[in-house]
């Protein structure tokens, strides 16, 4: 079931009022049942994947945490669970493009085989990963088979992330879960920012951004900006939306998660912009992928680099198994090593230089530049309509739309504004600013609850049928 | 302590919270009922003039919405011919509508029926030439019988537009065979409409996902369960179509926009809406239904929306095109005078006339294409 | 306890003669501690101490603690 969905509503609410009435004992049995019931309403085939997975990370992890050699052991591990995201991911994409070779050299074509991508293979993959290492590199296993299967089923990280790694979710799953109504407050916070986020923008701009991208018509450079921007608008609040429900359900039962997005359109690096965007990502790219490269490379400080690029490569193949995921990786990863010899490294923590020195704001345009260009190859559907939209940047005139209406270039211009507005507000502080002034706090609690009130009548009066995340595909 | 502080804050909340949603559900109920009654307002002022239920209707009265109902009024016989009549708003919108007012088809059922010719009306608002072909198709019922003309009035603002309606795209869900020869069309003019070709495909696709999507069943059944106990999710639609509005009021008002400001063609719907209708006439002509074209009347004291270059190219090629393919056609801009036109937001209404307006068009197109419509009909030009 | 000498290197990598350090700071705590700053660190403690990582050992590091421990065991 989708996030945003009456469905899901009723199954958090249902989920939410047995948790806490039945004796703590049956708690985490009851979050497991759950969680299979979520992920098996997809396909009920898929549970005995994500079971049969969680069966061999919790003996594989107990057994190697025994382990002193523990590097050699790790790598059987690793394989298993890389072994499987490739096998369903891009054992078609590897077929595709031997069969094309073959075909080029005169031989003949292979039968690409039909395999159904299960939802959510790629990130508990690379869950199974950030586990064994951990577990291989000292961290504690979770013991208790119940314990672990929680940790790899638990529902609201389980399609799409955060990725979360096991010293910060052990502590959590082996002591008992008291209630605290702060937490069903803030739970029920992020839930509401995440709808919004979903219902009321992302779902409004992707008609805007599937047109520009599905039609067949040669569009002109105003709808390719058009649809790069709204893409990258879109992609934000899609993404960041789904990771607020997921931090918000978790809290709900008494578990925090770690956060997935922390403002990155305000990065002033493309450094910067992957400790920003999709977090728990990018530090497993740095910490299970770079860092063992570069410390190969450690002796020699050209290499580094190259160890960045194809980590970040990588990561572009991660998100799909298509050669514009893979070039969309390599262009960031280009990006991340110009950003480092180019750009200045802040003396400040980040937080505070935003916005006050004019080498800051130009970081900040060479990283959105670097970023939202990468949108665009992110989001063509194929290498030859990346040619074609680059070249339609060149030509028609920035003020006649071939594809879009007026009213789509409004709206995207709309969110754009908003968009801009509170990221600027972010960096004035304005949040903090508004809580401190005195007089507002005495009919602070009735504007409150009326502005959630109105916030759920805009989801629902905005709700175009729910539709899928954007990252659910990978 | 603190925490039960905390929650001593959180249930008053709740509560506060729950308050606020039961108040807006009343509003949302107030308005819904007010707005039904103004509805049901409008429509008695409508009926009244035309006094009881006059018969079958003439032409399709849900503009497009729930074209199927209205097929089967279509009046088919063996002993005599049919016409239908295609269009946009301007077919069935009367301004300042009084007693005896009819609409184009009507009168031209009128004047037709005594030379042996029906006539039935297919308009729908916006309608683009997409929709228009689809409405031809699915107006040929599979008795064999089937119209002798198919007129259909050129506006030049629909090349704009894009997509099935909703409505229209039902059609296409609840017929299997429609679905298969609009398929078949598409297929057979591939090389020559490309565009038109791929879109009718698109459109056909979309069909038929959404005629195989189970999963949403639940959800949507659940949807349905709480609208009928919450009118906040009952009035979804017209509570967003609301907010649109206001959006669209918004619009004009930050860019000055009004009804008379200039809108360029976008030449991708341009070029599609082009090829629709070349594609429309030659399926018609194929099935040996006459086409008749003409450049509907717009309203000389007022300002339209057209860019004069592109309006002045667009009428040449619609005339290029009905020589080229033998097919008449006629420029009936003109025809209507200043005086039988309505108003709209405050100034003259540049496309939509008053009852005169229609029956002044339907002389005119009588008299202009008679030797098509009338009894002795000349045989089809190839 | 942070030596001084691992101290004097973090603090020529990053040009800042004032930065905290002890056991419990992490790489977050650090302006400027990225990956790439994270691997040029580990080859200068390589160097100057005279010993050499796995990189393992190297992915288990949860703060400066715990490299002053493993540096340590590789001296002692």
């Amino acid at each position: 079931m989708i996030f945003t969905s009456y469905t899901y509503v009723v199954f958090l609410a249902v989920s939410f009022g047995l948790y806490w009435t039945v004796k703590p004992g049956w708690r985490k049995p009851l979050l497991i049942l759950a969680s299979f019931i979520f992920y098996c309403s997809w396909k009920w085939q898929y549970g005995f994947l994500l079971a049969g997975l969680a069966v061999f990370n919790w003996g594989f992890g107990r057994w190697v945490a025994c382990r002193q050699e523990r590097a050699h052991w790790l790598w059987p591990g690793v394989i298993v669970n890389v072994g499987t995201l490739v096998f369903f991911k891009y054992t078609r994409f590897l077929i595709l493009n031997i069969s094309a070779l073959m075909l080029r050299l005169g031989g003949e074509s292979i039968q690409v085989p039909d395999i159904l991508l299960p939802l959510g293979v790629s990130f508990f993959t690379f869950q199974g990963v950030a586990y064994l290492v951990d577990v291989a590199t000292g961290e504690p296993p979770i013991r208790r088979f119940l314990d672990f299967l929680l940790y790899k089923s638990f529902w609201p990280q389980l399609i799409a992330g955060p990725i979360i790694r096991p010293g910060e979710i052990r502590d959590q799953i082996e002591q008992k879960r008291n209630w605290s109504s702060d937490n069903v407050a803030y739970g029920l916070k992020r839930i509401l920012n995440g709808f919004l986020k979903k219902v009321v923008i992302a779902d409004n701009i992707a008609p805007v951004v599937d047109l520009v991208f599905m039609s067949t018509a040669q569009p002109g450079s105003l709808d390719v900006l058009v649809g790069t921007v709204g893409f990258g608008l879109q992609i934000y609040f899609d993404f960041s939306a789904y990771s607020e429900i997921a931090i918000g359900t978790a809290r709900l039962f008494g578990y925090v998660f770690p956060e997935n997005f922390n403002w990155p359109y305000l990065a002033e690096s493309p450094r910067e912009f992957w400790s920003r965007w999709h977090m728990t990502l990018s530090r497993w790219i740095k910490d299970y992928v770079f860092t063992p490269l570069a410390m190969a490379f450690r002796a020699q400080r050209a290499l580094i680099p190259i160890a960045a690029l194809f980590a970040m490569t990588l990561c572009g193949l991660w998100h799909g198994a298509e050669w514009t995921f893979v070039i969309w990786g390599a262009w960031h990863g280009v990006f991340l090593v110009l950003g480092e010899v180019l750009l200045p490294r802040s003396r400040v923590k980040p937080a505070l230089s935003h916005g006050k020195h004019i080498s800051s704001f130009v970081g900040w345009v060479f990283t959105m530049f670097a970023v939202f260009s990468g949108w665009l190859i992110f989001r063509v559907q194929s290498l030859s309509q990346l040619g074609t939209f680059i070249k339609a940047l060149g030509s028609g005139s920035l003020f006649k739309p071939q594809i879009v209406r007026e009213n789509m270039v409004i709206l995207v211009l709309l969110v754009f504004a908003g968009t801009a507005l509170l990221h600027l507000a972010k960096i004035a502080n304005l949040d903090s600013r508004i809580r401190l002034s005195g007089y507002l706090s005495v009919i602070r609690p009735v504007t409150d609850t009326f502005l959630y009130a109105m916030a759920v009548s805009v989801i629902i009066v905005a709700d175009r049928g729910s539709k899928a995340f954007v990252y659910f595909q990978f | 302590m603190e925490d039960s502080v905390r929650k001593n804050k959180f249930v008053p909340k709740l509560c506060a919270f729950v308050v606020w949603m039961i108040l807006i559900n009343v509003g949302v109920h107030k308005w819904r009922i007010g707005l039904e009654e103004s509805r049901r307002d409008n429509l008695l002022r409508i009926e009244m003039p035309n006094g009881l239920n006059t018969g079958a209707p003439r032409y399709d009265h849900s503009t497009g919405e729930n074209l199927s109902e209205y097929l089967q009024h279509i009046p088919y016989s063996p002993d005599r011919r049919t016409v239908l009549v295609c269009g946009m708003s301007q077919m069935y919108a009367i301004n300042e509508r009084k007693a005896g007012d009819k609409t184009i088809s009507e009168w031209l059922d009128d004047m037709l029926a005594p030379k042996g010719t029906r006539v039935f009306g297919l308009a729908a608002p916006n309608l683009c030439n997409e929709e228009a072909l689809l409405m031809l198709l699915a107006s040929v019922p599979r008795d064999g019988s089937k119209p002798s003309a198919f007129i259909y009035g050129l506006c030049f603002d629909k090349f704009r537009n894009l997509d099935l309606r909703p409505g229209l795209q039902r059609i296409l869900e609840q017929d299997p065979a429609l679905r298969r020869s609009w398929g078949a069309i598409a297929e057979e003019h591939v090389g020559k409409y490309p565009n038109a070709s791929s879109k009718m495909q698109a459109s056909l696709k979309k069909v038929n996902d959404a005629l195989t999507k189970e999963d949403k069943s639940f959800e949507v059944g659940l949807r349905n369960t709480i609208s009928r106990s919450l009118p906040l999710v009952e009035a979804r639609q017209p509570l967003n179509a609301w907010g649109q509005l206001q959006l669209f009021r918004l619009r004009n008002a930050v860019f000055r926009i009004s009804a008379t400001s200039k809108r360029p063609q976008i030449a991708s719907r341009y070029i599609l809406n082009q090829d629709f209708l070349q594609l429309l006439i030659e399926v018609a002509k194929g099935a040996s239904i006459l086409p008749i074209l003409y450049i509907v009347p717009l309203n000389p004291q007022a300002e339209n929306p057209y860019i004069a270059k592109e309006y002045v190219e667009f009428k040449s090629w619609a005339a290029t095109v009905a020589n080229r393919m033998g097919i008449p056609f006629e420029n009936l801009e003109n025809i209507v005078p200043a005086d039988e036109w309505g108003e709209f937001m405050g100034g003259p209404d540049f496309k939509h006339f008053r009852g005169e307006g229609h029956r002044r068009t339907a002389e005119e197109i009588v008299a202009r294409f008679s030797r098509y419509l009338a009894a002795q009909q000349e045989p089809i030009v190839p | 306890m942070i030596s001084d000498k691992l101290k004097s290197i973090i603090r020529h990598e990053f040009d800042a003669e004032d930065i905290e350090l002890n056991e419990r700071t992490t790489a977050n705590e650090v302006p400027g501690w990225d990956s790439f700053s994270h691997i040029s660190i580990i080859h200068q403690v390589e160097k100057q101490f005279g010993i050499r990582f796995k990189a393992l050992e190297v992915m288990g590091l949860r703060n400066l603690g715990d490299l002053q421990e493993l540096i340590n065991r590789k001296i002692g």
